[in-house]
């Protein structure tokens, strides 16, 4: 219809080149619309969870935040059009195999890209706040940190982790707190002596202070 | 001696001519002495003898040779010269030392008279020295000296040199001597240490003091010598003498010393041997006196102490570990001294004194105590230390830590093994609460506050940490002093918030400041309300305060105020917003009181004053009406909660104003029990107060204020960051730390912790953002 030939015509023309003939584009606009919402202009919880089956990966997988980011969604459960048209079309893909081979790319990535992990997991924070939410509730927070980064940095500091989050901590996680505990475990994960030589006056935040007083005291009793 | 002058241009016969004179002026064992024409003679002489050969074309002679001889052609001396220079060598070798005297005797007396001898030789060689030495010295001949010169010399090489070590070690002998007291210090070595100095020579510049042959020669044998004496006297000394003694042996040693060097020293010496000495007599020993120290300020040895600060003084160094023994003395006594007080507190307890009496007197005794501590220490520091800045820091390091962190200020934490102290410190609310005991008018035992004052408060004031704590517990207690009129004196209150402003700033006392202009204000406003109103069967004595300066928090619990009163009030508050229009009033009913009139004194005599607060006015005027009611009854008319009601009727039924049924304190809150007011009051007394029985929610109190510091803090922490930030756009998180402690210094010592916080807080609140993982940015 009218609104998809507008749709087509501008994507082309604004990039100055095309990614994907124009048949290409109407097999990836006709996706789209096996998966859309009746009535909407977006892929709703349904859509998305039939869509993830057909790529053939488990809805609880890690690796469908980072598809999320790279579909540049805003929320749970939902794809709009121009988001999932653009941008995969600027990948040159138009297939459900073509991206099911994009994801599988996604997932190794996810587990040997330190970059890669950090873009999807700073996404994570916003892509789980509701509207208008400032801040993570912490049940939720602890969720997707066993989910996102225990393979990466491994079960056992993660379980320390999540383990003082749930014992100790009385406050939702705020985006300082989200993003700087990616570098912590980062940085904990490379030096030897790190929870030992680490110095209470840094820049960290306060809350990285609490964790490490909880798992010095925790060691020396 | 031949009379008649030898012929000018014989040198065989003027030299034999002047010989037996020169011995006569160089000193010789004959009776015969220097006369003035022989003097004359020898003098003229070698005058002619100069002259005569200058005038005439020189002979070629030993000296005088080589491309000089054409030039020098005019001037004569070089024969003579080498004469003198020869008779001086056989002078000197022939001297002889008696048999009765020493080495060192003999030497002393040749060299004073051979020097004097060399003065006048000079002189009788003068016409020589000026001319032909002159000349030669000018042409480069750095081996042709005056004849003062040559003298020297000639000692220095055929005396001196082959005797150094002899007389060397009979000067030292002396030396020793004298430091034992066997012998008076005499003027022989003086002279002997002199020759020293003045054998050493500049060959380029005679006339300069030349120090080699004293430096070399002596001055370090004598060091050595010094060194050794003092390092085996002082090690058996200390070993049968202990310390004490010790030290005044060392003042003693070095006085001596010091004045053995003004004698037979010269300046050079003094800064090496003073370096020996300390090093001999002091540095060696300083372990021995830094373990005395402590025992010296237990037994508060005051001029022992003084005396090893003034020996460990002299090397600087040394004083540190002094300083750093002292602070931790002065600390652990200021802790040793309070937990004393809190033992004492709780023995009194145990033994059943009424805590509360405790309670109220602990802010003088705690106080007091502390400053016991400061004074007898500062007093130390005047007395032993000179005021020496290093100390009186060392003092304020310590008073600093011991008066805001201790058992008492701290409580909850053991006081046995190193103590660590964590949390609020009490010193800022027990020193408030001594200037409230201090301002706040008696009742009794007036003497109770005759020995403290303003003065007292303010010099642990300076030591107090959290400023901020004191000000805003301080401020609690003159508003309550201020709004229930019991201020002893107002010049008093005011001397010490001008004394509080003068050491800290003018924003540490605005708030107070605030309260004495709203007082002022308040009470104007109580003249003009009088005036307007028109009627008055009430004497109202109102206070209008603004909320921002003082610490009421509003009340928020129900209360119904009696229609008696109902009228007044409502009149001032029309009229009052008639006045200032936008201002909202809100009562604090919690703060009033009053006087009651009660007729219920025997008849004939005057009525009694009963003093309540408001909620028990609200309970006692409807018994103006009835004489019996019951708790619920009064908990419908005074809307007040039951435990409100409860703890303001207890005290008038403990004071048996009203007849409780059943009895009992279990019953008085019960909504049946029946209060009836009694018909004659029994009291002594014609002014009853029925305040005092209310329990007031002191821990409540307590809470506010520590909750108001809290938020203080933490809106002052991110403003302080607010404003840096602000200023410089971006900064390093350690650079940012450091600023905001600084700024905070004055108010409170805020922990790393509390800054991170704050600092969390404005990232979340979008003020900052993290840059280069160590850095903020200031988001306008």
């Amino acid at each position: 219809d009218a609104v998809e030939a507008y749709l087509t015509q501008t994507s082309m023309n604004s990039q100055g080149q095309n990614f994907l003939t124009q048949e290409q584009k109407g097999s990836l606009i006709s996706l789209f619309n096996k998966y859309k919402q009746d009535g909407e202009d977006y892929i709703g919880i349904d859509g998305t969870i039939q869509y993830i089956e057909d790529l053939e990966f488990e809805v609880e997988d890690p690796v469908v935040l980072a598809l999320a980011e790279f579909l540049e969604s805003t929320q749970m459960g939902v794809f709009e059009r121009a988001k999932f048209v653009n941008n995969w079309e600027k990948a040159g893909i138009s297939s459900i195999h073509e991206m099911r081979q994009k994801v599988l790319e996604f997932q190794r990535s996810l587990e040997n890209d330190e970059q890669f992990l950090k873009k999807v997991y700073d996404f994570t924070f916003k892509f789980l706040l509701d509207n208008n939410q400032r801040t993570l509730l912490k049940d939720t927070a602890v969720e997707y940190w066993k989910l996102l980064l225990s393979h990466y940095f491994g079960e056992e500091k993660m379980s320390q982790w999540c383990q003082f989050i749930n014992d100790e901590w009385q406050f939702a996680i705020t985006k300082d707190q989200w993003q700087m505990l990616f570098l912590f475990m980062s940085e904990w994960n490379q030096k030897d002596n790190f929870i030992e030589s680490y110095d209470e006056n840094a820049a960290w935040p306060s809350m990285m202070d609490t964790f490490v007083e909880y798992l010095r005291a925790k060691t020396s009793s | 001696m031949a009379e008649k002058l030898p012929k000018s241009d014989d040198l065989k016969a003027t030299w034999s001519f002047v010989e037996p004179g020169l011995q006569l002026i160089l000193g010789s064992d004959s009776v015969a002495t220097v006369t003035p024409k022989m003097y004359m003679n020898v003098y003229t002489a070698i005058y002619n003898y100069c002259i005569n050969k200058s005038r005439t074309p020189t002979q070629d002679s030993s000296y005088g040779s080589g491309s000089n001889s054409t030039t020098n052609a005019s001037l004569v001396g070089g024969e003579i010269y080498l004469k003198l220079q020869q008779y001086l060598i056989e002078y000197i070798q022939q001297l002889e030392k008696k048999p009765e005297e020493s080495f060192l005797q003999f030497y002393v007396r040749r060299w004073v008279r051979f020097t004097i001898g060399a003065g006048y030789l000079n002189n009788v060689f003068d016409y020589m020295n000026r001319y032909w030495v002159k000349k030669e010295r000018s042409n480069g001949r750095r081996d042709i000296y005056d004849v003062n010169t040559l003298c020297l010399l000639t000692w220095r090489d055929f005396m001196f040199r082959p005797n150094l070590e002899i007389l060397l070690e009979e000067i030292l002998t002396q030396v020793e001597l004298q430091r034992l007291h066997k012998i008076e210090l005499n003027m022989e070595i003086s002279f002997a240490i002199k020759s020293f100095v003045s054998l050493g020579f500049d060959i380029n510049d005679l006339k300069k003091q030349n120090l080699s042959v004293y430096i070399t020669d002596f001055e370090k044998a004598y060091l050595d010598a010094t060194l050794k004496f003092y390092t085996e006297e002082s090690d058996e000394f200390l070993e049968t003498n202990g310390v004490v003694e010790y030290m005044k042996k060392v003042d003693t040693r070095l006085a001596e010393e010091n004045s053995r060097a003004n004698i037979i020293l010269i300046e050079h010496t003094k800064r090496p041997l003073a370096d020996v000495l300390n090093n001999a007599l002091i540095e060696r020993h300083v372990e021995v006196m830094y373990e005395e120290f402590n025992n010296l300020l237990d037994q508060k040895q005051t001029e022992d102490i003084y005396r090893m600060y003034s020996l460990l003084q002299r090397v600087p160094p040394t004083l540190e570990p002094l300083l750093i023994k002292f602070e931790a003395y002065v600390k652990q006594q200021g802790l040793k001294a309070v937990a004393e007080l809190k033992q004492s507190q709780a023995a009194a307890e145990s033994m059943g004194a009424a805590s509360k009496k405790y309670q109220a007197l602990l802010p003088k005794l705690y106080i007091k105590t502390l400053l016991q501590v400061y004074e007898r220490f500062n007093e130390v520091v005047y007395m032993a230390f000179g005021n020496n800045p290093l100390f009186v820091k060392s003092l304020d390091n310590a008073c600093r830590d011991y008066i805001n962190n201790n058992s008492i200020a701290m409580p909850g934490i053991d006081n046995n093994g190193p103590t660590v102290f964590k949390g609020n410190s009490k010193t800022p609310e027990l020193l408030a609460r001594y200037g409230d005991t201090l301002l706040k008018k008696k009742a009794k035992d007036s003497d109770a506050t005759a020995d403290m004052s303003a003065d007292e408060l303010m010099n642990i004031f300076k030591f107090i940490a959290d400023k901020d704590a004191f000000e805003t517990h301080y401020r609690r207690l003159l508003a309550r002093r201020l709004i229930n009129g019991n201020m002893v004196s107002e010049e008093e209150e005011e001397s010490i918030i001008q004394k509080l402003k003068e050491f800290n700033s003018l924003e540490y006392t605005t708030k107070m400041s605030n309260m004495f202009a709203d007082m002022k204000a308040s009470k104007d406003l109580r003249y003009w309300f009088k005036e307007q109103e028109e009627s008055d069967n009430t004497d109202l004595n109102i206070f209008v305060l603004s909320q921002t300066a003082w610490p009421f928090p509003q009340f928020k619990q129900p209360f119904t105020l009696p229609d008696e009163l109902l009228g007044t009030k409502e009149q001032f508050e029309k009229l009052y917003s008639e006045k200032h229009s936008g201002r909202r009033l809100k009562w604090l009913w919690n703060l009033c009181r009053g006087e009651m009139k009660a007729n219920l004194a025997r008849p004939g005599k005057p009525p009694f004053i009963l003093t309540v607060n408001l909620f028990q006015m609200s309970i006692l005027l409807p018994f103006n009406k009835r004489e019996t009611y019951s708790f619920e009854e009064l908990h419908e008319i005074t809307n007040l909660t039951p435990e409100h009601l409860e703890s303001c009727i207890t005290p008038l039924v403990k004071y048996k104003l009203l007849i409780q049924s059943p009895e009992g304190s279990e019953n008085t809150g019960k909504s049946s029990t029946k209060f009836t007011v009694v018909k004659e009051y029994k009291s002594k007394k014609m002014k009853v107060n029925f305040m005092q029985g209310v329990k007031l929610d002191q821990k409540h109190d307590h809470d506010d204020a520590q909750k108001e510091i809290e938020d203080d803090r933490r809106s002052f922490l991110q403003a302080c960051i607010v404003r840096i930030m602000k200023a410089r756009k971006v900064l390093k998180h350690s650079a940012l730390i450091n600023e905001v402690v600084q700024q905070s210094h004055a108010r409170f010592q805020p922990s790393v912790g509390d800054i991170k916080k704050a600092i969390d807080l404005l990232i979340e609140k979008e003020y900052l953002n993290r840059v280069d993982g160590d850095s903020y940015e200031y988001l306008a």
